[in-house]
Protein backbone atom coordinates (compact mmCIF):
# COMPACT_ATOMS: atom_id res chain seq x y z
CA UNK A 1 0.00 0.00 0.00
CA UNK A 2 1.36 3.41 -0.92
CA UNK A 3 0.93 5.89 1.91
CA UNK A 4 2.25 9.01 0.22
CA UNK A 5 5.82 10.21 0.78
CA UNK A 6 8.59 7.71 1.56
CA UNK A 7 10.42 7.67 4.91
CA UNK A 8 13.22 10.20 5.47
CA UNK A 9 15.40 7.47 6.98
CA UNK A 10 18.70 7.53 5.06
CA UNK A 11 22.19 6.03 5.26
CA UNK A 12 23.36 8.76 7.67
CA UNK A 13 20.53 7.84 10.06
CA UNK A 14 21.47 4.18 9.86
CA UNK A 15 25.05 5.12 10.80
CA UNK A 16 23.81 7.10 13.86
CA UNK A 17 21.75 4.12 15.00
CA UNK A 18 24.67 1.73 14.47
CA UNK A 19 27.05 3.97 16.48
CA UNK A 20 24.52 4.18 19.29
CA UNK A 21 24.06 0.40 19.40
CA UNK A 22 27.82 -0.28 19.41
CA UNK A 23 28.57 2.33 22.14
CA UNK A 24 25.74 1.24 24.44
CA UNK A 25 26.40 -2.47 24.10
CA UNK A 26 30.14 -1.94 24.61
CA UNK A 27 29.52 0.15 27.76
CA UNK A 28 27.18 -2.51 29.11
CA UNK A 29 29.60 -5.34 28.37
CA UNK A 30 32.64 -3.50 29.81
CA UNK A 31 30.76 -2.74 33.04
CA UNK A 32 30.65 -6.47 33.85
CA UNK A 33 34.26 -6.30 35.09
CA UNK A 34 32.97 -4.50 38.19
CA UNK A 35 30.63 -7.30 39.21
CA UNK A 36 31.93 -9.18 42.23
CA UNK A 37 28.91 -10.19 44.32
CA UNK A 38 25.16 -10.49 44.40
CA UNK A 39 24.61 -6.94 45.70
CA UNK A 40 26.70 -5.51 42.84
CA UNK A 41 25.00 -7.73 40.25
CA UNK A 42 21.39 -7.24 41.40
CA UNK A 43 21.25 -3.75 42.94
CA UNK A 44 24.45 -2.11 41.68
CA UNK A 45 26.03 -2.28 45.14
CA UNK A 46 23.28 0.13 46.35
CA UNK A 47 25.62 2.89 45.22
CA UNK A 48 23.52 4.83 42.70
CA UNK A 49 23.39 8.58 43.39
CA UNK A 50 20.24 10.66 42.82
CA UNK A 51 20.94 11.75 39.23
CA UNK A 52 21.92 8.26 38.04
CA UNK A 53 19.04 6.63 39.88
CA UNK A 54 16.59 9.16 38.44
CA UNK A 55 17.92 8.68 34.91
CA UNK A 56 17.65 4.92 35.32
CA UNK A 57 14.12 5.15 36.75
CA UNK A 58 12.99 7.29 33.81
CA UNK A 59 14.81 5.03 31.35
CA UNK A 60 13.14 1.94 32.82
CA UNK A 61 9.63 3.38 32.90
CA UNK A 62 9.96 4.92 29.44
CA UNK A 63 10.16 1.99 27.06
CA UNK A 64 9.52 1.92 23.35
CA UNK A 65 6.40 -0.03 24.28
CA UNK A 66 5.36 2.97 26.45
CA UNK A 67 5.72 5.25 23.45
CA UNK A 68 3.72 2.81 21.36
CA UNK A 69 0.80 2.16 23.71
CA UNK A 70 0.50 5.85 24.58
CA UNK A 71 0.46 6.84 20.90
CA UNK A 72 -2.04 4.08 20.03
CA UNK A 73 -4.56 5.26 22.65
CA UNK A 74 -3.95 8.97 22.07
CA UNK A 75 -4.54 8.48 18.32
CA UNK A 76 -8.19 7.77 19.20
CA UNK A 77 -8.61 9.76 22.44
CA UNK A 78 -6.16 12.66 22.04
CA UNK A 79 -5.24 14.62 25.15
CA UNK A 80 -7.76 12.71 27.25
CA UNK A 81 -5.12 9.98 27.35
CA UNK A 82 -2.61 12.47 28.77
CA UNK A 83 -4.67 12.41 31.98
CA UNK A 84 -2.53 9.34 32.72
CA UNK A 85 0.61 11.45 32.38
CA UNK A 86 -0.76 13.84 35.00
CA UNK A 87 -1.69 10.96 37.31
CA UNK A 88 1.77 9.46 36.89
CA UNK A 89 3.37 12.84 37.66
CA UNK A 90 1.29 13.34 40.81
CA UNK A 91 1.98 9.82 42.10
CA UNK A 92 5.72 10.32 41.69
CA UNK A 93 5.61 13.69 43.52
CA UNK A 94 3.52 12.18 46.34
CA UNK A 95 5.94 9.27 46.86
CA UNK A 96 8.96 11.56 46.72
CA UNK A 97 7.53 14.00 49.27
CA UNK A 98 6.11 11.47 51.72
CA UNK A 99 8.38 8.43 51.26
CA UNK A 100 5.21 6.32 51.44
CA UNK A 101 6.26 2.64 51.13
CA UNK A 102 9.56 3.43 49.35
CA UNK A 103 11.16 4.89 52.50
CA UNK A 104 10.56 1.86 54.75
CA UNK A 105 11.56 -0.53 51.92
CA UNK A 106 14.91 1.20 51.39
CA UNK A 107 15.63 1.19 55.13
CA UNK A 108 15.35 -2.61 55.16
CA UNK A 109 18.20 -2.94 52.58
CA UNK A 110 16.40 -5.55 50.51
CA UNK A 111 17.48 -6.86 47.10
CA UNK A 112 13.97 -7.59 45.78
CA UNK A 113 10.49 -6.40 46.78
CA UNK A 114 9.34 -9.98 47.47
CA UNK A 115 11.98 -10.30 50.20
CA UNK A 116 9.82 -7.98 52.24
CA UNK A 117 7.03 -10.54 52.17
CA UNK A 118 9.22 -13.03 54.05
CA UNK A 119 10.57 -10.32 56.33
CA UNK A 120 7.05 -9.30 57.39
CA UNK A 121 5.02 -12.49 56.84
CA UNK A 122 6.60 -15.85 55.99
CA UNK A 123 8.56 -17.76 53.37
CA UNK A 124 5.44 -19.05 51.58
CA UNK A 125 4.28 -15.47 50.98
CA UNK A 126 7.65 -14.58 49.50
CA UNK A 127 7.65 -17.57 47.14
CA UNK A 128 4.05 -16.99 46.06
CA UNK A 129 4.61 -13.25 45.63
CA UNK A 130 7.77 -13.88 43.62
CA UNK A 131 6.16 -16.52 41.39
CA UNK A 132 3.04 -14.45 40.63
CA UNK A 133 5.16 -11.33 40.16
CA UNK A 134 7.44 -13.08 37.67
CA UNK A 135 4.47 -14.61 35.81
CA UNK A 136 2.71 -11.25 35.49
CA UNK A 137 5.93 -9.41 34.70
CA UNK A 138 7.03 -11.78 31.95
CA UNK A 139 3.53 -11.84 30.41
CA UNK A 140 3.56 -8.04 30.61
CA UNK A 141 6.80 -7.99 28.63
CA UNK A 142 5.21 -10.17 25.96
CA UNK A 143 4.26 -7.26 23.76
CA UNK A 144 7.48 -5.27 24.17
CA UNK A 145 9.44 -6.81 21.27
CA UNK A 146 6.64 -6.73 18.71
CA UNK A 147 5.74 -3.15 19.53
CA UNK A 148 9.38 -2.14 19.32
CA UNK A 149 10.03 -3.94 16.10
CA UNK A 150 6.89 -2.50 14.51
CA UNK A 151 8.13 0.99 15.30
CA UNK A 152 11.61 0.33 13.94
CA UNK A 153 10.38 -1.22 10.71
CA UNK A 154 8.05 1.70 10.00
CA UNK A 155 10.56 4.40 10.86
CA UNK A 156 13.24 2.85 8.68
CA UNK A 157 10.84 2.17 5.83
CA UNK A 158 10.89 -1.64 6.06
CA UNK A 159 7.11 -1.38 6.18
CA UNK A 160 4.97 -4.30 7.30
CA UNK A 161 3.06 -4.00 4.06
CA UNK A 162 6.14 -4.78 1.97
CA UNK A 163 6.87 -8.38 0.85
CA UNK A 164 8.83 -10.28 3.50
CA UNK A 165 8.24 -7.53 6.07
CA UNK A 166 7.15 -10.01 8.73
CA UNK A 167 10.61 -11.62 8.51
CA UNK A 168 12.22 -8.20 8.86
CA UNK A 169 10.21 -7.55 12.01
CA UNK A 170 11.29 -10.86 13.52
CA UNK A 171 14.94 -10.27 12.63
CA UNK A 172 14.92 -6.76 14.13
CA UNK A 173 13.26 -8.13 17.25
CA UNK A 174 15.82 -10.90 17.58
CA UNK A 175 18.83 -8.62 17.11
CA UNK A 176 17.66 -6.09 19.71
CA UNK A 177 16.86 -8.73 22.29
CA UNK A 178 20.17 -10.54 21.78
CA UNK A 179 22.10 -7.28 22.39
CA UNK A 180 20.16 -6.46 25.56
CA UNK A 181 20.41 -10.01 26.89
CA UNK A 182 24.18 -10.00 26.23
CA UNK A 183 25.02 -6.99 28.36
CA UNK A 184 22.43 -7.73 31.04
CA UNK A 185 23.74 -11.28 31.47
CA UNK A 186 27.31 -10.08 31.78
CA UNK A 187 27.03 -6.97 33.93
CA UNK A 188 23.70 -7.22 35.77
CA UNK A 189 22.52 -4.04 37.48
CA UNK A 190 25.86 -2.28 37.01
CA UNK A 191 25.45 -2.63 33.23
CA UNK A 192 21.76 -1.74 33.48
CA UNK A 193 22.49 1.49 35.37
CA UNK A 194 25.38 2.52 33.08
CA UNK A 195 23.43 1.83 29.89
CA UNK A 196 20.25 3.36 31.36
CA UNK A 197 22.15 6.59 31.88
CA UNK A 198 23.41 6.64 28.27
CA UNK A 199 19.94 5.71 27.06
CA UNK A 200 18.32 8.47 29.15
CA UNK A 201 20.52 11.06 27.42
CA UNK A 202 19.91 9.66 23.93
CA UNK A 203 16.16 9.13 24.30
CA UNK A 204 15.65 12.59 25.81
CA UNK A 205 17.47 14.18 22.91
CA UNK A 206 15.65 12.02 20.36
CA UNK A 207 12.21 12.78 21.79
CA UNK A 208 12.86 16.52 21.86
CA UNK A 209 13.93 16.42 18.22
CA UNK A 210 10.55 14.81 17.50
CA UNK A 211 8.66 17.41 19.57
CA UNK A 212 10.41 20.30 17.80
CA UNK A 213 9.60 18.73 14.42
CA UNK A 214 5.91 18.46 15.40
CA UNK A 215 5.60 22.01 16.66
CA UNK A 216 7.49 23.72 13.83
CA UNK A 217 6.48 21.60 10.83
CA UNK A 218 4.60 23.72 8.22
CA UNK A 219 1.68 21.23 8.11
CA UNK A 220 1.44 20.90 11.89
CA UNK A 221 2.14 23.30 14.78
CA UNK A 222 0.34 23.36 18.15
CA UNK A 223 -2.66 25.51 17.11
CA UNK A 224 -3.42 23.50 14.01
CA UNK A 225 -3.07 20.18 15.87
CA UNK A 226 -5.47 21.06 18.70
CA UNK A 227 -8.03 22.76 16.47
CA UNK A 228 -8.12 19.90 13.97
CA UNK A 229 -8.84 17.49 16.82
CA UNK A 230 -11.50 19.72 18.32
CA UNK A 231 -13.27 20.12 14.98
CA UNK A 232 -13.11 16.49 13.85
CA UNK A 233 -13.55 14.50 17.08
CA UNK A 234 -14.88 16.96 19.66
CA UNK A 235 -14.65 17.18 23.44
CA UNK A 236 -13.77 13.51 24.05
CA UNK A 237 -10.27 14.27 22.76
CA UNK A 238 -9.70 16.72 25.63
CA UNK A 239 -11.98 15.63 28.46
CA UNK A 240 -11.58 11.97 29.57
CA UNK A 241 -15.08 11.84 31.06
CA UNK A 242 -16.88 13.51 28.12
CA UNK A 243 -19.52 11.49 26.26
CA UNK A 244 -17.86 8.85 24.08
CA UNK A 245 -14.61 9.22 26.05
CA UNK A 246 -12.91 6.96 28.58
CA UNK A 247 -15.21 7.56 31.58
CA UNK A 248 -14.60 7.82 35.33
CA UNK A 249 -13.94 4.12 35.94
CA UNK A 250 -11.04 4.24 33.52
CA UNK A 251 -9.59 7.30 35.28
CA UNK A 252 -9.92 5.71 38.75
CA UNK A 253 -8.52 2.35 37.59
CA UNK A 254 -5.49 4.00 36.03
CA UNK A 255 -4.87 6.16 39.10
CA UNK A 256 -4.76 2.91 41.09
CA UNK A 257 -2.53 1.17 38.51
CA UNK A 258 0.04 3.98 38.43
CA UNK A 259 0.14 4.22 42.22
CA UNK A 260 0.52 0.44 42.53
CA UNK A 261 3.22 0.26 39.84
CA UNK A 262 5.33 2.93 41.50
CA UNK A 263 5.42 1.11 44.84
CA UNK A 264 5.41 -2.58 43.94
CA UNK A 265 6.01 -3.17 40.21
CA UNK A 266 9.47 -4.60 40.69
CA UNK A 267 11.43 -3.10 37.75
CA UNK A 268 10.38 0.43 38.68
CA UNK A 269 9.92 0.12 42.42
CA UNK A 270 13.35 -1.50 42.73
CA UNK A 271 14.84 1.93 42.11
CA UNK A 272 14.13 2.57 45.78
CA UNK A 273 16.40 -0.43 46.49
CA UNK A 274 19.30 0.63 44.22
CA UNK A 275 19.43 4.12 45.77
CA UNK A 276 22.42 4.87 48.00
CA UNK A 277 20.16 6.02 50.87
CA UNK A 278 16.51 6.58 51.80
CA UNK A 279 16.90 10.28 51.04
CA UNK A 280 18.18 9.42 47.54
CA UNK A 281 15.29 6.98 47.04
CA UNK A 282 12.75 9.71 47.80
CA UNK A 283 14.66 12.28 45.75
CA UNK A 284 14.63 9.84 42.81
CA UNK A 285 10.83 9.72 42.74
CA UNK A 286 10.53 13.48 43.17
CA UNK A 287 13.02 14.31 40.42
CA UNK A 288 11.56 11.71 38.08
CA UNK A 289 8.08 13.28 38.19
CA UNK A 290 8.56 15.41 35.02
CA UNK A 291 9.88 12.28 33.30
CA UNK A 292 6.74 10.41 34.32
CA UNK A 293 4.70 13.12 32.62
CA UNK A 294 6.88 13.28 29.54
CA UNK A 295 6.94 9.51 28.88
CA UNK A 296 3.20 9.54 28.08
CA UNK A 297 2.64 13.14 27.01
CA UNK A 298 5.26 13.16 24.23
CA UNK A 299 4.02 10.04 22.37
CA UNK A 300 0.48 11.36 22.80
CA UNK A 301 1.60 14.57 21.11
CA UNK A 302 3.06 12.54 18.24
CA UNK A 303 -0.27 10.72 17.89
CA UNK A 304 -2.41 13.86 17.79
CA UNK A 305 0.05 15.45 15.36
CA UNK A 306 -0.36 12.38 13.17
CA UNK A 307 -4.13 12.81 13.37
CA UNK A 308 -3.68 16.37 12.09
CA UNK A 309 -1.58 15.06 9.18
CA UNK A 310 -4.15 12.36 8.43
CA UNK A 311 -6.92 14.97 8.32
CA UNK A 312 -5.01 16.75 5.51
CA UNK A 313 -4.22 13.64 3.42
CA UNK A 314 -6.98 11.51 1.83
CA UNK A 315 -4.69 8.45 1.33
CA UNK A 316 -3.81 8.46 5.01
CA UNK A 317 -7.44 8.90 5.97
CA UNK A 318 -8.40 5.76 4.06
CA UNK A 319 -5.66 3.81 5.84
CA UNK A 320 -6.02 5.14 9.40
CA UNK A 321 -9.67 6.22 9.59
CA UNK A 322 -11.54 4.15 6.96
CA UNK A 323 -14.93 5.06 8.51
CA UNK A 324 -14.27 8.80 8.60
CA UNK A 325 -12.27 11.01 10.96
CA UNK A 326 -14.89 10.83 13.71
CA UNK A 327 -14.98 7.03 13.47
CA UNK A 328 -12.79 4.29 14.91
CA UNK A 329 -9.05 4.39 14.15
CA UNK A 330 -7.33 1.53 12.28
CA UNK A 331 -3.61 0.62 12.16
CA UNK A 332 -2.98 2.95 15.10
CA UNK A 333 0.27 1.17 15.97
CA UNK A 334 1.79 2.54 12.75
CA UNK A 335 0.81 6.16 13.38
CA UNK A 336 3.71 7.48 15.48
CA UNK A 337 6.43 5.82 13.42
CA UNK A 338 4.82 7.04 10.19
CA UNK A 339 4.68 10.62 11.47
CA UNK A 340 8.26 10.77 12.74
CA UNK A 341 9.69 9.15 9.61
CA UNK A 342 8.02 11.83 7.46
CA UNK A 343 8.41 15.06 9.45
CA UNK A 344 11.87 14.64 11.01
CA UNK A 345 14.54 15.40 8.40
CA UNK A 346 17.24 12.91 7.40
CA UNK A 347 20.18 13.09 9.76
CA UNK A 348 18.01 14.04 12.74
CA UNK A 349 15.78 11.01 12.17
CA UNK A 350 18.69 8.73 13.11
CA UNK A 351 18.80 10.45 16.53
CA UNK A 352 15.07 9.89 16.99
CA UNK A 353 15.41 6.22 16.00
CA UNK A 354 18.40 5.84 18.35
CA UNK A 355 16.30 7.44 21.11
CA UNK A 356 13.51 4.95 20.47
CA UNK A 357 15.98 2.05 20.57
CA UNK A 358 17.40 3.48 23.78
CA UNK A 359 13.91 3.41 25.27
CA UNK A 360 13.49 -0.18 24.08
CA UNK A 361 16.79 -1.41 25.49
CA UNK A 362 16.71 0.37 28.85
CA UNK A 363 13.29 -1.06 29.70
CA UNK A 364 14.17 -4.56 28.53
CA UNK A 365 17.40 -4.73 30.49
CA UNK A 366 15.76 -3.64 33.75
CA UNK A 367 12.80 -5.97 33.29
CA UNK A 368 14.93 -8.95 32.31
CA UNK A 369 17.25 -8.57 35.28
CA UNK A 370 14.47 -7.83 37.69
CA UNK A 371 12.24 -10.80 36.89
CA UNK A 372 15.18 -13.19 36.58
CA UNK A 373 16.44 -12.10 40.00
CA UNK A 374 12.96 -12.53 41.48
CA UNK A 375 12.83 -16.10 40.12
CA UNK A 376 16.29 -16.86 41.51
CA UNK A 377 16.08 -15.20 44.93
CA UNK A 378 12.39 -15.36 45.73
CA UNK A 379 11.26 -18.61 44.12
CA UNK A 380 14.23 -20.94 43.62
CA UNK A 381 16.29 -19.75 46.62
CA UNK A 382 13.67 -20.26 49.36
CA UNK A 383 12.58 -23.59 47.86
CA UNK A 384 16.13 -25.01 47.56
CA UNK A 385 17.09 -27.37 50.36
CA UNK A 386 20.60 -25.94 50.70
CA UNK A 387 21.57 -22.29 50.76
CA UNK A 388 22.45 -20.99 47.29
CA UNK A 389 25.93 -19.46 47.03
CA UNK A 390 26.44 -15.95 45.65
CA UNK A 391 28.12 -17.31 42.52
CA UNK A 392 25.24 -19.74 41.95
CA UNK A 393 22.71 -16.92 42.41
CA UNK A 394 24.44 -14.84 39.76
CA UNK A 395 24.60 -17.73 37.30
CA UNK A 396 20.98 -18.70 37.91
CA UNK A 397 19.92 -15.09 37.32
CA UNK A 398 21.91 -15.07 34.08
CA UNK A 399 20.17 -18.26 33.02
CA UNK A 400 16.82 -16.65 33.87
CA UNK A 401 17.65 -13.59 31.74
CA UNK A 402 18.42 -15.82 28.74
CA UNK A 403 15.28 -17.93 29.28
CA UNK A 404 13.03 -14.84 29.46
CA UNK A 405 14.73 -13.47 26.33
CA UNK A 406 13.89 -16.70 24.46
CA UNK A 407 10.30 -16.56 25.73
CA UNK A 408 9.96 -12.98 24.47
CA UNK A 409 11.03 -14.00 20.99
CA UNK A 410 8.52 -16.87 20.87
CA UNK A 411 5.62 -14.93 22.45
CA UNK A 412 6.36 -11.83 20.39
CA UNK A 413 6.10 -13.80 17.15
CA UNK A 414 2.70 -15.42 17.63
CA UNK A 415 0.74 -13.27 20.06
CA UNK A 416 -1.77 -11.08 18.25
CA UNK A 417 -1.57 -7.38 19.13
CA UNK A 418 -4.73 -6.42 21.07
CA UNK A 419 -6.84 -3.36 20.23
CA UNK A 420 -5.61 -1.42 23.26
CA UNK A 421 -2.05 -2.34 24.13
CA UNK A 422 -2.31 -0.25 27.29
CA UNK A 423 -5.26 -2.36 28.52
CA UNK A 424 -3.19 -5.53 27.98
CA UNK A 425 -0.32 -4.02 29.97
CA UNK A 426 -2.60 -2.84 32.77
CA UNK A 427 -4.40 -6.19 33.03
CA UNK A 428 -1.23 -8.33 33.07
CA UNK A 429 0.29 -5.98 35.64
CA UNK A 430 -2.84 -6.19 37.76
CA UNK A 431 -2.44 -9.98 38.12
CA UNK A 432 0.45 -9.24 40.49
CA UNK A 433 -0.05 -5.63 41.54
CA UNK A 434 -3.60 -5.96 42.84
CA UNK A 435 -2.52 -8.50 45.46
CA UNK A 436 1.02 -7.27 46.09
CA UNK A 437 0.07 -3.61 46.60
CA UNK A 438 -2.46 -4.53 49.25
CA UNK A 439 0.03 -6.87 50.97
CA UNK A 440 2.83 -4.30 50.84
CA UNK A 441 0.81 -1.38 52.20
CA UNK A 442 -1.03 -3.57 54.70
CA UNK A 443 2.21 -5.17 55.89
CA UNK A 444 3.92 -1.82 56.41
CA UNK A 445 1.09 0.16 57.90
CA UNK A 446 -1.45 -2.25 59.47
CA UNK A 447 -0.33 -4.13 62.57
CA UNK A 448 -3.04 -6.83 62.29
CA UNK A 449 -2.02 -7.92 58.79
CA UNK A 450 -1.33 -11.68 58.78
CA UNK A 451 0.32 -14.27 56.54
CA UNK A 452 -3.06 -15.84 55.74
CA UNK A 453 -4.36 -12.46 54.58
CA UNK A 454 -1.22 -11.93 52.48
CA UNK A 455 -1.50 -15.34 50.79
CA UNK A 456 -5.22 -14.88 50.10
CA UNK A 457 -4.66 -11.44 48.64
CA UNK A 458 -1.80 -12.56 46.34
CA UNK A 459 -3.88 -15.51 45.10
CA UNK A 460 -6.90 -13.24 44.68
CA UNK A 461 -4.96 -11.14 42.15
CA UNK A 462 -4.98 -14.12 39.78
CA UNK A 463 -8.64 -13.36 38.96
CA UNK A 464 -7.31 -10.53 36.79
CA UNK A 465 -6.18 -13.23 34.30
CA UNK A 466 -9.83 -13.13 33.17
CA UNK A 467 -9.02 -9.74 31.66
CA UNK A 468 -6.68 -11.39 29.11
CA UNK A 469 -9.61 -13.38 27.69
CA UNK A 470 -12.10 -10.53 27.99
CA UNK A 471 -12.99 -10.32 24.30
CA UNK A 472 -13.66 -14.09 24.08
CA UNK A 473 -15.75 -14.03 27.26
CA UNK A 474 -17.69 -11.03 26.03
CA UNK A 475 -18.50 -12.89 22.81
CA UNK A 476 -19.67 -15.98 24.75
CA UNK A 477 -21.75 -14.15 27.33
CA UNK A 478 -22.94 -11.27 25.16
CA UNK A 479 -22.06 -8.86 28.00
CA UNK A 480 -19.39 -6.24 27.33
CA UNK A 481 -17.35 -5.87 30.52
CA UNK A 482 -14.58 -3.27 30.04
CA UNK A 483 -11.07 -4.33 31.09
CA UNK A 484 -10.84 -1.44 33.57
CA UNK A 485 -13.87 -2.80 35.44
CA UNK A 486 -12.21 -6.22 35.71
CA UNK A 487 -8.97 -4.57 36.84
CA UNK A 488 -10.57 -2.34 39.45
CA UNK A 489 -12.67 -5.23 40.77
CA UNK A 490 -9.43 -7.24 41.23
CA UNK A 491 -7.95 -4.59 43.55
CA UNK A 492 -11.15 -4.38 45.61
CA UNK A 493 -11.38 -8.19 45.75
CA UNK A 494 -7.77 -8.51 46.98
CA UNK A 495 -8.26 -5.84 49.65
CA UNK A 496 -11.36 -7.62 50.97
CA UNK A 497 -9.55 -10.98 51.03
CA UNK A 498 -6.56 -9.44 52.80
CA UNK A 499 -8.60 -7.82 55.56
CA UNK A 500 -10.99 -10.75 56.05
CA UNK A 501 -8.29 -13.44 56.20
CA UNK A 502 -6.00 -11.32 58.39
CA UNK A 503 -8.78 -10.84 60.93
CA UNK A 504 -10.00 -14.44 60.71
CA UNK A 505 -6.54 -16.11 60.85
CA UNK A 506 -4.07 -13.89 62.74
CA UNK A 507 -0.37 -14.76 62.97
CA UNK A 508 0.67 -16.59 66.13
CA UNK A 509 4.14 -15.14 66.76
CA UNK A 510 3.24 -11.52 66.30
CA UNK A 511 5.36 -10.14 69.15
CA UNK A 512 8.73 -11.15 67.76
CA UNK A 513 8.01 -10.42 64.10
CA UNK A 514 9.95 -7.54 62.57
CA UNK A 515 7.91 -4.81 60.91
CA UNK B 1 -15.80 23.65 30.64
CA UNK B 2 -15.91 24.75 27.00
CA UNK B 3 -13.67 23.18 24.40
CA UNK B 4 -11.61 26.40 24.26
CA UNK B 5 -11.09 26.05 28.01
CA UNK B 6 -9.83 22.49 27.55
CA UNK B 7 -7.49 23.57 24.75
CA UNK B 8 -6.08 26.30 26.97
CA UNK B 9 -5.69 23.87 29.90
CA UNK B 10 -3.77 21.30 27.86
CA UNK B 11 -1.62 24.03 26.33
CA UNK B 12 -0.50 25.12 29.81
CA UNK B 13 -0.03 21.54 31.02
CA UNK B 14 2.20 20.72 28.04
CA UNK B 15 4.21 23.94 28.36
CA UNK B 16 4.90 23.32 32.06
CA UNK B 17 5.42 19.56 31.72
CA UNK B 18 7.82 19.64 28.79
CA UNK B 19 9.60 22.73 30.14
CA UNK B 20 10.25 21.13 33.54
CA UNK B 21 11.49 17.94 31.89
CA UNK B 22 13.88 19.90 29.69
CA UNK B 23 15.35 21.61 32.77
CA UNK B 24 15.60 18.24 34.54
CA UNK B 25 17.39 16.64 31.58
CA UNK B 26 19.89 19.48 31.27
CA UNK B 27 20.74 19.21 34.97
CA UNK B 28 20.65 15.41 35.18
CA UNK B 29 22.93 14.68 32.22
CA UNK B 30 26.22 15.94 33.77
CA UNK B 31 25.27 14.91 37.31
CA UNK B 32 24.35 11.42 36.08
CA UNK B 33 27.81 11.03 34.53
CA UNK B 34 29.34 11.98 37.89
CA UNK B 35 27.14 9.42 39.66
CA UNK B 36 28.20 6.68 37.21
CA UNK B 37 31.86 7.33 38.05
CA UNK B 38 31.11 7.33 41.79
CA UNK B 39 29.11 4.12 41.57
CA UNK B 40 31.85 2.29 39.66
CA UNK B 41 34.44 3.53 42.18
CA UNK B 42 32.26 2.45 45.14
CA UNK B 43 31.74 -1.04 43.70
CA UNK B 44 35.49 -1.34 43.02
CA UNK B 45 36.36 -0.30 46.59
CA UNK B 46 33.87 -2.79 47.98
CA UNK B 47 35.44 -5.53 45.88
CA UNK B 48 38.94 -4.72 47.18
CA UNK B 49 37.81 -4.60 50.80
Amino acid sequence: MNLGTPTNFAALDAVSVAIYLVVTTAAGVLAHRRVSGVAAYLVGGRAAGPALNTASYIGTSLGLVTLMYASIDAFSYGFSYVTLALISFLVSVFLGLTGFVIGPLRRLELVTISEYFEHRFDRRTRVLGGAIGALAGILNMGLFPRMGATFVTYVTGASLTAPGAATTVNLVMTLLIVLVVAYTVLGGMISVLVTDYLQFVVLTFGLFVGVVACLWHPQLGWDRIVHTMAEERGARMFNPVAEGGYGWIWVVFNAVVFSAAAICWAPEASRSLTASSERVARLTFLLAAPGQFMRLAVPALFAVAMFCLVAQTPELQAHFFPHGLSGEAANAEQAMAYLLSRIVPSGALGLVAAGALAAFMSTHSSYLLCWASVLTRDVYGPLARESVSQTAQIWLTRLGVVAIGVFLLVWGVWYEIPQSVWSYMAVTGTIYMSGATVVLIGGLYWSRASSAGALASLLGGLVAVVGLFRETLNRWTGIDVPSEVIGLASYVFCAILFVDFSLAIPDRERAGRPR
Amino acid sequence: MSIEGWVSLWTWIYALGLGSFLVLAVVMAPLGARDVRRMLRAVELEERS
